[in-house]
C-alpha cells in the first residue's frame, strides 16, 4: 500500500492539470482579494481581516465539489489510457488500488485545501485591519473545517466509487455531481411533496451539513452528526466502489 | 524436472454464451518459449488476461509457478513481466517518468533499474519527449521496458512485434533469446508472424475458436514438417523391399493407405519411381511434401485462413 501510495503522489504532483487548476482557483481568491482591497482603499471602513476572511467558511461546499477535480487529477482516466492492466498484471490487489488512490486524493486535496486558505488567510492578514473578532474568526474557522473534514472525504469516497465504476471520466463526473448536488435537491423536493421522511434524511445529506455549519456554530454535537454522515457515507461508497471494481474487467 | 511456470486445466472465459477460451490445458515449463499461434479472435489475449490478472476465468484451474488461489497468484504475478495488446502508459509523463511511476508502484528497488530498462528496450535517449508524443514502436519499446523493469522469471508478451520495424524486430528476437538463455526465463509469446515465432519458439500452441488444438516442441513440429517425397503405391511391403535393397534408402516411414514417406534422395524422384515400376511395383502418385509454420497451423485448422 506504502509503494502504491507514494507511486500516486509521485504522479498526481506531476500533473499540470493540478497545478493550473489551483492557479486559476488561487487567481479568482486573488481577484476576490483585489476587489475588497479596492473598496477598503477608496474609504470602505467595515472592510476588516474578520470580514473578508470570514468568505472562506462561505467557501465550505466549494471544498465539497473541488474534490470532483482532485479525484480527476489523481484517477488519471486510468480506463482512457488502459493503465490499469499494468498494475493488475504485477499482482498489485483491486483493494490496494482503490485504497491507494482514495489516499492519495486525500492527501492531494488537503494540499490544495492548505494552499488556497492559507493564501487566501495571508492576503487577508496582509491588506486588512485588524480587530477584537480575529480570535472568533478562528475558533469559528476551526469548527467549520472540523465539521466538514469528514463530508469532503466522504465526497472524495463518492467521486472514486463514480471513477472506478464508469469507465466514462466524463459520465463519472456528472453521476458524481448528481449524488452529490442534485441528490439532496430531489429528496428535498420528495420531503415537501410526498412525506416527510425525506425532510429527515435531508437533514443528513453531506451538502446540507456543510451548508449549515456555519450557523450552527459551536454546536459540538452538529460536527458529531457531521463526522457520523461522513463516516457512513464514506464506507458506504468505499464498500459499493470495491464491490464493483473488483467485478470489473480491466482492457 | 523442470519447475512448470503456468499450467491451467479446463480454464475456460465465456462471454454471454460464448466461450472465448474453453477447456483450455496448458502447461509452460521453466525455460520454455512457448509460442502462441492462432488467428484472430481465437482466445490468445483471453488466455493472457487470465493469466495476468485482467479477467477472472469462467472456470477451470490455473497455477503460476506451483501457486493457486489468488492470494498465492497474485504473489507470484510480481514474477511476470507482461505486455498485452497495446502499451498503456500515461500521456503527459516521459518514458523515464513512466517507469519511475511503475517503479515506485512495485517497490523495486534502485533507480538505476529504470536506466537499465530503458536501455534494454532502445530507448535511453527519449528525454522529455511525453509518451503521447511516441511513434507505435517507441509505444510498444516502453511496453517492453516496463516488462523487463522487474527482472521476470515469466514473461507474457502479446503481439509484441506490432509496430516494430524490421531492426526491432532482430533486436527483439534477440533479446527474448538472450533473455531465456543468459536468464532461463520462461516466454509465453503470442504473434500473427509466424516466421518469428518460428525462430524465436522452442515449444508451440495452437489455438483455434476458443480451443487448443495441439501443443508441441518445436523439435516435434519440425519433425511433422519435415520435407519429404510422399509416393503412392500398390504394394507397400515390395515398395518399402526395393527402396532398402536397390536404392539402399533407409530414412523412409510405411503409412496407412499404401503410402510410403522419403526423407531422403528428395532430388531425384525419377530415380525413385524409375526402380519401383522396374520391379513390378505399380506408383499411384508421388509428391513433394513439406511444410512451414503457417502451412501447419493452416491444415491444423482445416483450410486457408488468414492466421
Amino acid at each position: 500500500m506504502r509503494n502504491y501510495f507514494s507511486a500516486e503522489c509521485f504522479k498526481a504532483f506531476r500533473r499540470k492539470y493540478f497545478y493550473i487548476a489551483l492557479a486559476v482557483c488561487l487567481a479568482g481568491e486573488g481577484l476576490l482579494l483585489w476587489s475588497y482591497w479596492f473598496t477598503y482603499s477608496r474609504g470602505n471602513v467595515h472592510i476588516s481581516f474578520q470580514s473578508t476572511a470570514i468568505e472562506l467558511l462561505l467557501m465550505l461546499s466549494f471544498g465539497l465539489y473541488a474534490t470532483i477535480l482532485l479525484g480527476d487529477v489523481v484517477f488519471s482516466d486510468q480506463y482512457k489510457w488502459g493503465t490499469l492492466k499494468n498494475e493488475v498484471s504485477y499482482g498489485v490487489s483491486r483493494s490496494v488500488i482503490y485504497l491507494g488512490k482514495l489516499l492519495a486524493a486525500g492527501l492531494l486535496s488537503v494540499v490544495a485545501c492548505g494552499v488556497m486558505m492559507g493564501f487566501y488567510l495571508a492576503g487577508c492578514w496582509v491588506l486588512f485591519p485588524h480587530g477584537a473578532g480575529d480570535g472568533l474568526f478562528f475558533q469559528m474557522l476551526g469548527y467549520c473545517l472540523a465539521g466538514a473534514l469528514p463530508l469532503w472525504i466522504s465526497a472524495l469516497a463518492v467521486i472514486m466509487a463514480c471513477f472506478f465504476n464508469i469507465r466514462s471520466s466524463t459520465v463519472g463526473t456528472l453521476l458524481a455531481v448528481g449524488i452529490l448536488m442534485v441528490l439532496s435537491n430531489i429528496i428535498q423536493i420528495l420531503g415537501l411533496l410526498v412525506n416527510d421522511v425525506f425532510l429527515k434524511i435531508y437533514e443528513y445529506m453531506p451538502t446540507v451539513i456543510v451548508d449549515n455549519l456555519k450557523n450552527m456554530a459551536f454546536d459540538w454535537s452538529y460536527v458529531g452528526r457531521a463526522w457520523l454522515v461522513g463516516a457512513v457515507w464514506t464506507v458506504g461508497a468505499v464498500a459499493v466502489g470495491l464491490m464493483g471494481f473488483h467485478r470489473s474487467e480491466i482492457r | 524436472m523442470a519447475e512448470s511456470v503456468l499450467v491451467t486445466r479446463a480454464l475456460t472465459k465465456q462471454y454471454g454464451g460464448t466461450a472465448a477460451l474453453a477447456q483450455a490445458d496448458i502447461t509452460i515449463e521453466q525455460g520454455q518459449i512457448y509460442g502462441l499461434v492462432g488467428r484472430n479472435g481465437a482466445g490468445k489475449t483471453t488466455l493472457i488476461r487470465m493469466i495476468t490478472a485482467q479477467t477472472a476465468p469462467t472456470s477451470g484451474e490455473l497455477s503460476l509457478f506451483g501457486a493457486e488461489g489468488e492470494r498465492a497468484l497474485a504473489k507470484m504475478r510480481s514474477r511476470i513481466g507482461s505486455m498485452v495488446e497495446t502499451p498503456s502508459f500515461y500521456p503527459y509523463l516521459t518514458a523515464r517518468q513512466n517507469l519511475e511511476y511503475y517503479r515506485i508502484q512495485r517497490g523495486i528497488p534502485g533507480r538505476r533499474t529504470v536506466d537499465e530498462a530503458l536501455e534494454q528496450a532502445g530507448l535511453a535517449d527519449t528525454g522529455k519527449k511525453l509518451f503521447k508524443h511516441f511513434s507505435l514502436g517507441m509505444k510498444q519499446r516502453l511496453g517492453l521496458a516496463l516488462a523487463l523493469m522487474n527482472r521476470p522469471d515469466f514473461l507474457v508478451l502479446d503481439e509484441p512485434i506490432n509496430g516494430l520495424d524490421p531492426e526491432g524486430i532482430v533486436e527483439l528476437r534477440n533479446l527474448l533469446l538472450q533473455l531465456n538463455r543468459e536468464r532461463k526465463t520462461t516466454i509465453l509469446i503470442s504473434s500473427h508472424i509466424l516466421t518469428e515465432l518460428a525462430n524465436l519458439a522452442t515449444h508451440f500452441g495452437f489455438i483455434d475458436q476458443g480451443h487448443m488444438l495441439e501443443q508441441c516442441s518445436a523439435q516435434a513440429l519440425e519433425e511433422r514438417c519435415r520435407a519429404c517425397l510422399e509416393l503412392r503405391v500398390d504394394d507397400p511391403a515390395k515398395a518399402a523391399r526395393v527402396l532398402e535393397q536397390v536404392l539402399d534408402i533407409r530414412d523412409f516411414e510405411v503409412l496407412s493407405g499404401g503410402i510410403i514417406r522419403l526423407y531422403s534422395h528428395l532430388d531425384h524422384p525419377e530415380r525413385i519411381t524409375r526402380a519401383l515400376v522396374e520391379s513390378g511395383a505399380a506408383v499411384y502418385g508421388l509428391d513433394s511434401r513439406g511444410a512451414n509454420l503457417e502451412d501447419y497451423f493452416l491444415s491444423l485448422i482445416g483450410g486457408v485462413h488468414h492466421a
